[in-house]
C-alpha cells in the first residue's frame, strides 16, 4: 500500500505547488475580503485532487497492471482514502490559519472543513470506483445537486426556518463536543464509503 | 515436467468475443511463444492467465497453485500493451514505486537495464518515445526476480539491435530451470530463434500447441502448379496460396507424399496458411 500511496504523491507532484499557490490566493482573497466562503471553497478544491490522482491510473491503464502486483484490491482502495484523508488535512490546515485572520470560530471552520472535504470524497470514491472517470463527473453533479436540494426543500418546507438548521444546534455546543460529533461523523462516513468502494471494487476484473 | 502455468479448458465470454476452452501449459525451464491475429484472443487468454479477467469456467494454475498470494504475484514479471505508469512519472519515480510495492526488487539490477536501454534519468515518461517505454517496461518486468515472465508484445516498437539485446537476456534468464517465460509477439522471427513451444490462437480457441522443432518437422510449403492442387491427398492441405502461375501450399508433410518440391515452413507461414489462406474446411 505503502507503494500505491507513494505512487499517487508523485504522480501529480508537479500540479501540487500549482494547488498551494492558488489556495493560499484564495486564503488571501478571503481574508481581505472578510469571505469566509473562499476558505472553505479549498476544502472543496483539495479534494478534488482524489479525483485527479484516480483519474491518471485510469488514463494510463495502471488499474488493470497493478493485478499482477503483489498488492490486493482492498490496498488499492484504502490508499485512496489515505490520499483524500491527506489531502483533507491539508484543506483543514488552510481553513484553520485562515480563521486566525479572519477572527472566525475556529472550530466550526475546521469543522466544516472536515465534513465538506471527507462527504465530497466519500461520495465520489465510490461512485468513481463503479462508474470510472468520466461517467462519474455527471453522476457526481447529479447527486451532491439532488442532495442540496433535498436538505434545502427539507428546511425550508418542514422547519420553516434558517438553510443550515442543524448547523445552529451544532454550533451551541462547546468545542470539544464539537470536534468529537465531528469525528465521529467523519468515522462513519469513511468506514461506510470504504465498504461501498470495496464491495464494488472486488467484484471488478482488475 | 512440472509445470510454471497451466489452463485448462479456460472459457471466458464477453459481448462480441470469446475465448473457448483454451488449454496451455508451459513446463519450467522453457520458452514458449504465443502467437495470433490481431483479435484472435491473445490478450484476453493472458489476462484470464495472470487473473486480470475473471474466468467463465475451467481452471488456472501458476505455481501449481489456482489462488495467488501476493508472494507468488512477487514471482511473476509481466509486460502488457502500453507503458502502466503515469506519464509525469520519471524513472526515479518509478524506481521509488516500485521498491516500495515488490519485497524482491531489486535496484541495482534495474539501475543495470536502464543504462543498459539508455533510459533518460531525469525525462518524464510523456517525453519518452515508443521504443523508451518498452524498454522501460522490460526492465521493470526483469528487476523483481520473477521466475514466471508473461511478456505481450514485448518487443514491439523496438529496434533490431535492441530486440536482439532483449532476446539474449531472455535466454539468460531461462537458465535457471526453475523459471518459464510466455511471449507473445507479431515478430515470429524473434519467436523462431528463442523459443521452445509455439501455441498460435485463432479466433478464440488454440489450433496448436507444439514443439518448435516438431513443428517445422509437421508443416511445410508445397510448390506446385495451379492445376496440380487437385492431385493432392486433400487431407494433407492445411491452406494454399495461388498466384497466375503457382501455387503454394502449406501441407502436413507425413500426408503430401514426396512427389513436389518442399519447403521448411516457418512460424509466419503456419498462421498465414491457417488463417489468411486456409481452405473452406478449416474455416
Amino acid at each position: 500500500m505503502k507503494g500505491l500511496i507513494i505512487k499517487d504523491f508523485l504522480t501529480f507532484k508537479s500540479t501540487f505547488w500549482a494547488m498551494f499557490v492558488i489556495s493560499a490566493i484564495f486564503c488571501i482573497i478571503g481574508i481581505t475580503s472578510q469571505n469566509d466562503f473562499l476558505i472553505t471553497f479549498n476544502a472543496v478544491y483539495f479534494s478534488i485532487s482524489i479525483t485527479t490522482a484516480m483519474s491518471w491510473d485510469e488514463k494510463s491503464n495502471f488499474n488493470h497492471f497493478v493485478g499482477v502486483m503483489p498488492v490486493k484490491k482492498i490496498d488499492v482502495v484504502i490508499s485512496k482514502y489515505i490520499l483524500g484523508a491527506i489531502l483533507s488535512i491539508i484543506s483543514i490546515a488552510y481553513c484553520a490559519i485562515a480563521s486566525i485572520f479572519l477572527h472566525a470560530d475556529i472550530i466550526e471552520s475546521i469543522t466544516a472543513a472536515a465534513l465538506i472535504s471527507v462527504a465530497y470524497q466519500c461520495f465520489t470514491i465510490p461512485i468513481i470506483f463503479k462508474f470510472g472517470i468520466e461517467k462519474s463527473r455527471l453522476i457526481s453533479m447529479v447527486i451532491y445537486f439532488g442532495i442540496f436540494a433535498i436538505i434545502l426543500g427539507v428546511n425550508l418546507l418542514v422547519f420553516e426556518s434558517n438553510f443550515f438548521i442543524f448547523t445552529n444546534d451544532f454550533n451551541v455546543l462547546n468545542s470539544v463536543m464539537r470536534i468529537l460529533i465531528t469525528l465521529l461523523i467523519l468515522a462513519v462516513i469513511y468506514m461506510a464509503s470504504i465498504m461501498i468502494s470495496f464491495s464494488i471494487y472486488k467484484k471488478k476484473d482488475w | 515436467m512440472e509445470n510454471i502455468f497451466e489452463l485448462n479448458n479456460v472459457c471466458k465470454s464477453y459481448n462480441d468475443f470469446s475465448i473457448k476452452n483454451v488449454n496451455l501449459a508451459l513446463p519450467k525451464g522453457y520458452i514458449m511463444g504465443f502467437v495470433g491475429a490481431n483479435g484472435a484472443g491473445k490478450s484476453t487468454t493472458i489476462n484470464c492467465l495472470l487473473g486480470l479477467s475473471k474466468i467463465d469456467s475451467g481452471t488456472v494454475k501458476i505455481f501449481g497453485k489456482e489462488k495467488l498470494e501476493n508472494s507468488d504475484k512477487e514471482k511473476i514479471g509481466v509486460v502488457l500493451d502500453g507503458c502502466p505508469f503515469a506519464e509525469t512519472l520519471t524513472l526515479k519515480d518509478i524506481r521509488k514505486i516500485l521498491s516500495n510495492i515488490y519485497k524482491n526488487w531489486d535496484n541495482d539490477k534495474f539501475t543495470q537495464l536502464c543504462d543498459k536501454f539508455s533510459l533518460p534519468k531525469d525525462k518524464k515518461i510523456k517525453e519518452y518515445s515508443t521504443g523508451m517505454r518498452a524498454k522501460l517496461n522490460i526492465a521493470t518486468a526483469m528487476s523483481h526476480n520473477a521466475q514466471l515472465l508473461v511478456l505481450d508484445e514485448p518487443t514491439s516498437g523496438l529496434d533490431p539491435i535492441i530486440r536482439d539485446e532483449v532476446l539474449d537476456m531472455l535466454v539468460d534468464f531461462i537458465q535457471d530451470e526453475n523459471r518459464g517465460i510466455l511471449i507473445s509477439s507479431h515478430i515470429t522471427s524473434d519467436l523462431e530463434k528463442i523459443c521452445d513451444y509455439i501455441s498460435f490462437i485463432k479466433n478464440g480457441e488454440i489450433v496448436f500447441v507444439e514443439n518448435k522443432d516438431e513443428l517445422y518437422e509437421k508443416y511445410a510449403i508445397l510448390h506446385c502448379k495451379n492445376d496440380e492442387l487437385s492431385t493432392i491427398d486433400k487431407s494433407a492441405i492445411i491452406g494454399y496460396k495461388q498466384n497466375k502461375f503457382s501455387t503454394e501450399v502449406l501441407v502436413y508433410k507425413d500426408k503430401a507424399g514426396k512427389n513436389f518440391m518442399m519447403d521448411k515452413a516457418s512460424i509466419e507461414d503456419v498462421m498465414l496458411y491457417c488463417t489468411l489462406y486456409c481452405t473452406k474446411e478449416e474455416k
